[in-house]
């Protein structure tokens, strides 16, 4: 009970930041501190989504689909690499500093070229999405292979089990948690990713519906595709979180010592 | 025939070498110590006889058979318990036999049998971190029962816990051991331990090490409720402390 209430609490600090920045910024649009047609107000924000809502839902559909693609692809290849580089040693060597080094390379730079080699259709921002995905897995998921408990090899070992044995029962799940954090911040790139490509040239999905509303001026619009990203980002991360509990049952239940704690003692077998 | 036997076991790391002509006998349901000081090599003489380092000279023999450098026979455990965090106790102790290619379901139905010799009846879908240190080695002990009821090596598996939960948990050792009969050999720098839990103790000693002495405790293994009161106890204890300052 008492942990429930805590989380409350936790929960009404960022509320109150988040309407304190939609007051302060209504505030700003309201008395004309910014012009209003640099600045629209959040009501006038809300109202331009709600107006285009038919037209940015069919622009989602494009980015999603892309983001989706893209992300299935990039997580396949950056988790196949991690087992590959983790197998076998001269794969790592031989990989591990051009994967840094792709990583060195600004998105903004490449985007453009992958939109001139690749057309404006969703090929470049597929690729695009692989390129940005493909390395928190990579890293994140290789390290948790690595870090592996030692001993707890050895034990397996010990048993005669075979390499993949050890790697199902527990290089796999110990790099679980890594590869979730690397899904969770790969989710939100990819969205990203995928508008800038959109934005640098295409025919439809959110980044397209930005550069056209950027040229008419309306500011407005521009905010509730912002706002929209920002939405989708958060429902993907969420997803990330409900499927990462749903693989990771054992993350759920108490510790012994917080049990004990919790005067549920009864529950836990004791001496 | 003695149950398992090493043979003038040597290993060397480089040019140093850890321990020499180890030559110790193991005869079927006995419980046997190796004691001594740390960094004397006892750890590394287990992972010869568990077949995870190939030993530079002298074999291994269990039921007669060299099995020397060969892993899968002889089950060992540590001071830590290693029950891995993301599976249930059950699936646990049920991994050796799933290493070994039997079904999950027919090894969960194996595991199952022993949940209550072993006092753990009711943790069979609990995770490891739910469990008290003292309960978590039990259920380390029964993984290295089901991995092999042939052997069990067992380092240091009790030095993590706190007095009081030692004391319980060595009473509830000798009562298990006598109920599944494990032929077992047990490392402990604890000389309490060692006299309590054996049926003889080897002392081992030195930088290589090397096995010193032999000490039989002649009090039956079922005999040794507040064995650790007696003057008996204290003798052995006074002999091998000596053993041990001679070194």
């Amino acid at each position: 009970m008492k942990r429930k209430s805590a989380s409350t609490t936790n929960k009404i600090y960022p509320i109150i930041s988040i309407l304190a920045i939609l007051a302060l910024w209504e505030c700003l649009s309201l008395f004309e501190v910014v012009p209003n047609y640099m600045l629209p107000s959040p009501a006038q924000t809300v109202e331009a989504f709600i107006h285009d809502f038919g037209l940015l839902m069919s622009h989602l559909k494009v980015t999603l689909l892309e983001t989706l693609i893209g992300t299935i692809m990039g997580v396949s290849i950056g988790f196949a690499s991690a087992v590959l580089m983790d197998r076998w040693d001269p794969a790592y060597k031989a990989m591990y500093p051009i994967i840094v080094l792709t990583q060195t390379i600004p998105a903004v730079a490449i985007a453009p070229l992958l939109v001139l080699w690749f057309g404006y259709k969703m090929m470049p921002k597929v690729i695009l999405i692989i390129l940005i995905t493909f390395f928190p897995i990579v890293i994140g998921t290789l390290d948790g292979f690595r870090s592996a408990d030692k001993d707890a090899i050895n034990l397996l070992r010990s048993m005669g089990a075979t390499r993949w044995q050890i790697f199902r029962h527990i290089k796999f799940p110990n790099a679980l948690p890594n590869f979730f954090s690397g899904l969770k911040i790969t989710v939100a790139y990819a969205v990203v990713g995928a508008v800038l490509a959109e934005w640098l040239g295409g025919f439809a999905g959110l980044g397209v519906y930005m550069t056209r509303v950027k040229k008419s001026f309306a500011y407005d619009k521009m905010f509730a595709v912002i706002f929209l990203i920002s939405i989708i980002s958060l429902i993907l991360i969420g997803l990330v979180n409900v499927l990462q509990t749903k693989c990771m049952p054992w993350e759920r239940v108490d510790d012994f010592e917080e049990h004990v704690r919790s005067k549920k003692a009864k529950e836990t077998i004791n001496y | 025939m003695h149950k398992l036997e090493t043979k003038n076991l040597t290993m060397r790391f480089g040019s140093e070498t850890i321990i020499r002509d180890i030559s110790i006998a193991v005869d079927q349901g006995e419980l046997v110590s190796l004691l001594g000081v740390s960094g004397s090599g006892k750890t590394t003489l287990f992972n010869c006889i568990s077949g995870i380092y190939k030993p530079v000279s002298g074999s291994v023999i269990l039921d007669g058979e060299d099995i020397t450098g060969t892993t899968g026979h002889i089950s060992y455990m540590l001071q830590k318990d290693l029950l891995l965090p993301y599976k249930t106790i059950e699936d646990n102790v049920a991994l050796p036999l799933i290493i070994r290619g039997v079904s999950k379901s027919e090894a969960r139905r194996q595991a199952s049998a022993h949940f209550e010799e072993f006092g753990l009846e009711g943790t069979q879908k609990k995770y490891p971190k739910q469990l008290s240190g003292g309960m978590r080695q039990r259920a380390a002990l029964l993984r290295t029962y089901l991995f092999s009821d042939n052997v069990a090596l067992l380092d240091e598996p009790f030095s993590a816990l706190d007095t009081i939960t030692k004391g319980k948990i060595h009473r509830w050792y000798l009562d298990v051991m006598e109920k599944i009969n494990l032929t077992t050999v047990f490392i402990t720098h604890d000389i309490n331990e060692a006299i309590l839990l054996s049926d003889r103790i080897y002392i081992m000693t030195g930088k290589p090490g090397e096995i010193q002495s032999e000490i039989k405790i002649n009090t039956p293994r079922s005999q040794r409720q507040d064995y650790d009161l007696t003057d008996e106890f204290m003798e052995y204890k006074r002999q091998i402390m000596a053993l041990l300052d001679h070194a």
